[in-house]
């Protein structure tokens, strides 16, 4: 896979450098690094060793676009992430196009793309462009980013003017989603549940819709974003001594995972007001194909909701402030977690940032039991408390 | 309590005459008379590339000052930081880059005069006589 990745990688800069050498034309580039650190009370946090402080906290990028023509543009850009046991550095095409506009009411874009889910799916990679260290996790879970926020396929995008009433754009998504199971949050999050290593993880396709409207109040968007994706693996656990301790396999299948949501933002003056709801349901099934004594299949359905309401303000050039209070609902298991989060942003420079956040949190869902917690032992009435703090520098 | 008043009245004056007039000037060869607040909204964001008359759209800002934010906060609804924002995650999704950036009101009108497309904005004191204004502020 990695070898993969390299070869393609290396024949994209060629053509890039091709395309400029021969043409002239100019190559935008541009990079960040992020580092981070996270420590909590009580729990360690989603793949992460938090209890103790850690630093395995990163992300870094670099991009190169250029405009072929006056209606095509091209760009890739490299990513790596480190994220406790998610990641690991491998480097990977967080996005890399090529966008035809044949007018302002339609364009096409090719090749890897971002997935245009709710307000900030699209940009999540991107520590400068927000206030928070963290998103609410109800919506934007850090361990599932690898699979939510780009897909290889094509998209057909656009504005449809309305008059009186704002403007309409949309965004139209087919794609399947390439995944690294050694490196994947599915992996992690699937081990963490269930103690079962999962590998050969494969998408089916995933397709996207998203309408954003630009309501004749200025500063005022709402997006609507439905969605339908899933994945499969094979998925490996061994039995206890007293049942013979052997090893059993089983095929995973989360064939059509239906996510819907609903969001807003509001920006006045110096002041950022976003909301934002979605709603998903799976239903998984489990084909235990080795072991004559469980050979069956299981189906179950999974249900799961979440929400937050949040603000930002710019004092000045050097500081902003924010804070968003989440709720995350897992609807089979009638568990609420709830996350108030306050952040400080400082702007030390046009290219370098200090970021500052704490977290209350109460209830378990980013309590992974494979992560050190054993039990998952979060009981509803259980706050616990989570401080990141992370510097970015950018060009 | 009329003190008071009058006081919050002469506040509010000194406010008003503090904002700076911005208008939106273009290339002369564009062909446009007029244009309005949320198509200069649109094409400064670069969701539209195109000028009403279908010539392709090429914004320039000022990097800073006075007409800057008032421009930013009168056609674009954002504040400063919030323009830069939403630039840089068009620059790191790769959908757009920025518009071009010149230092001076002089230097955004020459290159609005010699750039066919071109649209820009200056205050109220700028000599607009080599571009055409198309909206005010």
């Amino acid at each position: 896979m990695q070898n993969q990745k390299t070869r393609f990688v290396m024949a994209l800069s060629l053509v890039l450098s091709s395309l400029t050498g021969f043409a002239q034309m100019e190559v935008d580039v541009h990079g960040f690094v992020s580092q981070g650190f996270m420590g909590s009370t009580d729990y360690n946090f989603q793949s992460l060793e938090t209890v103790d402080g850690t630093v395995n906290f990163n992300e870094m990028g670099i991009n190169f676009s250029t405009a072929i023509s006056d209606n095509l543009r091209a760009g890739v850009q490299l990513f790596s992430r480190d994220y406790g046991t998610v990641g690991n550095n491998s480097l990977v095409v967080d996005w890399a196009y090529g966008d035809y506009s044949f007018n302002d009411t339609i364009g096409l874009r090719v090749g890897r793309i971002k997935a245009a889910m709710g307000l900030y799916n699209e940009t999540r990679d991107i520590d400068l462009v927000r206030t928070s260290i963290l998103l609410p996790q109800s919506i934007y879970n850090e361990t599932f980013r690898d699979i939510q926020s780009a897909m290889n396929g094509f998209e057909i995008y656009g504005m449809l003017p309305m008059n009186s009433v704002g403007d309409l754009l949309y965004k139209l998504q087919v794609g399947y989603t390439d995944v690294d199971s050694e490196n994947s949050g599915v992996t992690a999050r699937f081990a963490a549940d269930g103690a079962v290593d999962i590998s050969d993880v494969e998408s089916h396709n995933t397709y996207v819709g998203s309408l954003t409207w630009l309501t004749p109040l200025s500063g005022l968007r709402v997006v609507g974003t439905a969605s339908q994706f899933g994945f499969k693996g094979i998925g490996t656990s061994t039995l206890p001594a007293a049942l013979g301790g052997s090893t059993v396999q089983s095929a995973y299948d989360l064939e059509e995972v239906h996510s819907g949501s609903l969001s807003a933002e509001y920006m006045t003056g110096d002041w950022i007001f976003n909301a934002e709801y979605a709603y998903s349901q799976v239903d998984i099934d489990v084909d235990f194909y080795n072991v004559p004594a469980l050979g069956f299949s299981t189906t179950s359905a999974m249900e799961q909701s979440g929400g937050y309401l949040g603000s930002s303000y710019r004092i000045n050039d050097l500081v902003e402030v924010g804070s968003y209070y989440s709720i995350f609902d897992n609807i089979n298991d009638e568990r609420l977690t709830k996350d108030l989060a306050l952040s400080l942003r400082l702007d030390f420079t046009a290219n370098w940032i200090l970021k500052l956040e704490g977290h209350w949190i109460n209830g378990g869902e980013d309590v992974y039991p494979a992560n050190d917690n054993p039990g998952r032992s979060v009981s509803d009435g259980d706050d616990w408390y989570l401080f990141a703090a992370k510097t970015t520098m950018s060009f | 309590m009329r003190k008071w008043m009058t006081f919050m009245i002469a506040v509010a004056g000194c406010v008003t005459m503090a904002q700076a007039e911005v208008r939106i000037v273009v290339n002369t060869g564009a062909g446009l008379d007029t244009i309005d607040a949320k198509t200069v909204e649109n094409l400064f964001l670069g969701r539209k590339k195109e000028l009403p008359n279908g010539t392709k759209a090429v914004p320039v800002t000022l990097t800073e000052g006075a007409v800057h934010e008032e421009f930013l906060g009168s056609f674009v609804s954002r504040s400063s930081s919030q323009f830069k924002s939403h630039w840089k995650k068009a620059v790191f999704t790769g959908q757009g880059q920025p518009p071009k950036e010149v230092k001076t009101e002089a230097e955004l009108i020459e290159y609005v005069a010699a750039t066919p497309g071109a649209i820009g904005y200056v205050g109220a004191s700028a000599d607009v006589s080599k571009v055409k204004v198309v909206a005010k502020k």
